[in-house]
């Protein structure tokens, strides 16, 4: 026990420097760095909007230490103008890290915006460390996994783009089934229980797709906002399948994989169970996690509409008005995840209650 | 989109039995609660407080319609919402370095037509995002965790601590690994369309890494996974106090 927590700790170590030292490395050699190290107001400006909006704008002078590229080391002044609400300015403190442009001239200095990646790397080497220090081989396996998942959406994307986003759907598709493939191998290795939970995966999720297709098709997409996609990225209907195709698919195969390894796990127990007995307990498994798996993409879902609702409803708009504009994709989405959650828990208990049992024989 | 919700409750109900309506309600329930919680923040109440005070109501909505063993219950509630606390505390720290409240250049389209100066604070809001979106999983992980473990208590009463601890961390860790597929695949889904647009656009890496979309979405999926394994060690802490003192009050009554 004690030889794996170091062993697995000096990897995480190892890594969390590797990656550690290459981020801060690339920082200081291509970005332009600068410290914030006094703020000053200078000055604050009481504003009068409609809708009975009063906002306060503030203009800070802000010193700065530049510590990365050509100016590195001088000291510099910017004046900084953001608005109490922050919606889309930035207050700086000191010891905020600025990105700056790059010019040739010292007096040509601007700022880009705040450096956030620091928090994010810093999150993720935490992570990395947590998860090898407590968890081991697991832990280890888990990383590889969602590095690979990162890797082949990656290529999917830029596979994607390179087409004009013309076979976005298609390609979707086949990195459905690959995601699903790898991951469950990870999960299983090279069994039976793979192939189950592989195959009601792939069935529970599309059949909920074409299903909530055919539905959307026969209600003529009522109440649907296909334009207000985000960032208006076209062709708009294939892009929203292909989303709602890749969201539900981690809840699903968490969900299959779940109900296989408990009917197998029962199978060992009582080998002389019948299928429909199998088949029962495999229901009563799925039963328990639908809801908290739902709940899961559903407070996603919630939480994202906070910021835009608010805006929309501080321009005097009515909350029915606002929610048309912004949740109609987002609430179709879930509740085709929704669907596949519930149709996986037959799908994997009938397939299980067959396959499983060919095992044995 | 009303017959695709009345097709999922019909589902839930041929699925579930009487189950499927509390599922049904208790998701209907917390999309009324996040309309209250928009509606409070609009009318500038403080979103810290609003969303702390919704929040714990929406985790008894998160759980209770999910099981029916008490002592799971007890313990999904408390450890979920301990960890709430800290996830709090940490999108409070993440989003002052961060800077990745309101809304982007990317959003241009979406927000023109808008006054953005509208007198309430956007970071305060950003915490509330992140703090409710972590709220799904650490429910899930600690439900999953406890009925896990009770189940062990239950069937096997004279477990030792450590033998129980052990078998709680190895239940804990199946579920990290597949809430992470769910939240990671989550993330695909929605930042889809952000991907296509950095590549249309040829973003370059600082341009990717410090934008404010891409950096708090990626941060919203890393705190609700450390509220996972935190809510994971939590639980099986919680239930070990648990049962001593229910083995020293069994101990007493002999």
């Amino acid at each position: 026990m004690n030889k794996q927590y170091k062993r697995y700790g000096l990897l995480g170590i190892l890594l969390l420097c590797l990656i550690g030292g290459l981020f801060y490395y690339r920082s200081m050699r291509t970005e332009n760095i600068a410290i914030v190290q006094k703020v000053k107001v200078i000055q604050k400006e009481q504003l009068q909007e409609s809708y009975q909006n009063d906002d306060m704008m503030i203009t800070q002078k802000l010193t700065v230490k530049i510590i990365s590229g050509h100016f590195k080391g001088q000291q510099h002044v910017f004046k900084n103008t953001y608005y109490q609400s922050q919606a889309n300015s930035n207050r700086y403190f000191v010891h905020s890290k600025i990105l700056l442009n790059n010019p040739k001239a010292k007096k040509s200095l601007a700022i880009i915006g705040p450096k956030r990646d620091g928090i994010l790397v810093f999150t993720f080497l935490l992570i990395i460390l947590i998860v090898l220090f407590f968890l081991h081989k697991a832990g280890l396996k888990t990383l590889i996994s969602v590095a690979i998942n990162w890797l082949l959406f990656i290529g999917a994307l830029l596979l994607a783009t390179r087409w004009h986003n013309q076979h976005i759907l298609c390609i979707t598709i086949i990195l459905a089934i690959i995601l699903s493939l790898a991951t469950l191998i990870l999960v299983f290795g090279y069994s039976r229980q793979t192939l189950i939970a592989l195959l009601s995966t792939l069935i529970s999720t599309f059949s909920a797709l074409l299903f909530s297709v055919l539905v959307l098709q026969l209600t003529n997409n009522q109440g649907i906002h296909f334009e207000t996609m985000d960032y208006g990225i076209q062709p708009f209907e294939l892009i929203f399948l292909a989303e709602t195709l890749l969201g539900v698919l981690g809840a699903v195969m968490d969900e299959t994989s779940d109900i296989t390894a408990s009917l197998y796990q029962l199978l060992q127990e009582k080998p002389n169970l019948a299928p429909a007995q199998l088949r029962q307990s495999g229901m009563n498994v799925g039963q328990e996690i639908i809801g908290p798996l739902i709940n899961i993409l559903f407070y996603i879902f919630l939480a994202e509409l906070i910021p835009i609702v608010v805006l929309y409803l501080r321009n005097g708009n009515t909350l029915f008005f606002s929610l048309s504009r912004t949740m109609t994709l987002g609430y179709t989405q879930t509740i085709i995840s929704a669907l596949g959650i519930v149709l996986a828990v037959p799908v994997t208990s009938f397939l299980a209650s067959f396959l499983l049992r060919g095992e044995q024989a | 989109m009303i017959v695709l919700t009345l097709c999922l409750l019909v589902a839930l109900l041929i699925v579930c039995g009487r189950r499927g309506w509390q599922i049904f309600s208790s998701l209907a329930g917390s999309f009324l609660v996040l309309l209250v919680l928009i509606m409070l923040i609009a009318d500038e109440f403080n979103p810290l407080i609003v969303t702390i005070l919704l929040a714990i109501g929406l985790v008894f909505l998160a759980i209770y319609p999910n099981t029916d063993n008490q002592q799971v219950k007890q313990t999904a509630t408390v450890t979920t919402l301990i960890m709430l606390g800290l996830v709090l505390l940490m999108t409070l720290i993440v989003v002052h370095f961060s800077f990745s409240q309101g809304f982007s250049i990317e959003d241009t389209d979406e927000i023109e037509q808008f006054i953005l100066t509208v007198s309430v604070s956007f970071p305060k809001i950003q915490v509330a995002v992140m703090v409710l979106s972590a709220l799904g999983a650490i429910a899930e992980a600690s439900i999953a965790v406890s009925s896990g473990v009770w189940e062990i208590v239950k069937y096997q009463p004279d477990i030792s601590e450590s033998n129980l601890w052990q078998a709680g961390l190895a239940i804990g860790q199946k579920i990290i690994a597949t809430s992470l597929n769910t939240l990671l695949f989550g993330f695909f889904g929605s930042y889809l369309t952000l991907g296509l647009w950095f590549i249309q656009l040829n973003y370059s890496w600082t341009k990717i890494f410090n934008n404010a979309i891409f950096v708090s979405a990626l941060l919203e999926l890393m705190i609700s996974f450390l509220g996972v394994v935190g809510a994971i060690y939590l639980a099986n802490y919680y239930i070990l106090r648990q049962r001593r003192k229910l083995l020293t009050k069994n101990g007493a009554d002999k």
